[in-house]
């Protein structure tokens, strides 16, 4: 029998793990390691997600944002894994924050600010590549 | 080093292949779901990595060993990882110890002390 297999290549995730400043020389068994943990992980982000899907029917970002922002143990993820909101809902948010003045400026500086908000997820995307 | 970005990515079709055996067979998986998935593990290991280095530093050691994995999940609030890890782990070692003395039966005499050194250039030789 030769050593445990991973459903994930040890080689991609040793080199993630050397891609880390912190880390000087990394043995075989610890990326073997943490290729487990790292399937053992994706397993159950996706299972606490999937629990919170109302039909059950399909994973979708939100319920993976949902879990991410309520959990403590994954604070590391919130800063790649926003809560998106649609439109609607972050108008009504402005527009309570701003109360009625001046309707016209209002919706102006509303669409500016979605269109930052979607250009920075691009970034953000495409920082990470696909 | 990482000479690409797309280095720090773990292959779609395996991390397709893991949400799947997690989850009821008829759930379908948003793409996005997928990719933010595949990028909260690439995020999770370098997470894993900067405290598991910090157990090898506090250790005086510069290589990243098991155990030092293990430690950091514990101290991160993975504590249900840790025991198939311990498995892995021993299932690891068990696969080395055997391999290491099947040669080192018809070589013993020859080459005594060499074992030793041999182990050494494994745990580094990904430097």
């Amino acid at each position: 029998m030769g050593p445990p297999r991973t459903q994930l290549p040890v080689s991609r995730i040793n080199t993630i793990m050397k891609s880390s400043s912190d880390v000087e020389m990394v043995s075989k068994e610890s990326s073997l390691l943490m290729g487990k943990a790292t399937e053992l992980f994706i397993k159950n982000l996706a299972t606490e997600a999937y629990k919170t899907t109302h039909n059950g029917r399909k994973l979708d970002y939100k319920n993976l944002a949902e879990i991410v922002h309520s959990e403590d143990k994954y604070e590391f993820l919130r800063e790649i894994m926003p809560k998106k909101i649609t439109v609607l809902e972050f108008k009504k948010i402005m527009a309570r924050k701003q109360g009625n003045s001046n309707e016209v400026d209002k919706k102006r500086g509303v669409d500016f600010f979605g269109f930052f908000i979607v250009f920075l997820r691009r970034r953000r995307r495409l920082q990470f590549g696909r | 080093m990482a000479e690409k970005l797309e280095d720090l990515n773990l292959p779609n079709a395996s991390v397709l292949k893991i949400i799947k055996e997690a989850l009821p067979e008829s759930v379908n998986i948003g793409k996005d779901a997928r990719s933010a998935l595949s990028r909260a593990a690439s995020v999770f290991i370098l997470y894993i990595t900067s405290q598991a280095s910090n157990e090898a530093q506090k250790a005086n050691r510069k290589t990243l060993v098991g155990q030092d994995v293990i430690t950091a999940l514990e101290e991160l609030e993975f504590d249900s990882f840790v025991e198939p890890l311990q498995e892995v782990l021993k299932e690891f070692k068990d696969s080395k110890g055997k391999k290491a003395s099947k040669p080192k039966k018809s070589n013993e005499e020859e080459n005594g002390g060499k074992e030793e050194v041999e182990d050494e250039n494994d745990q580094e030789e990904d430097v």
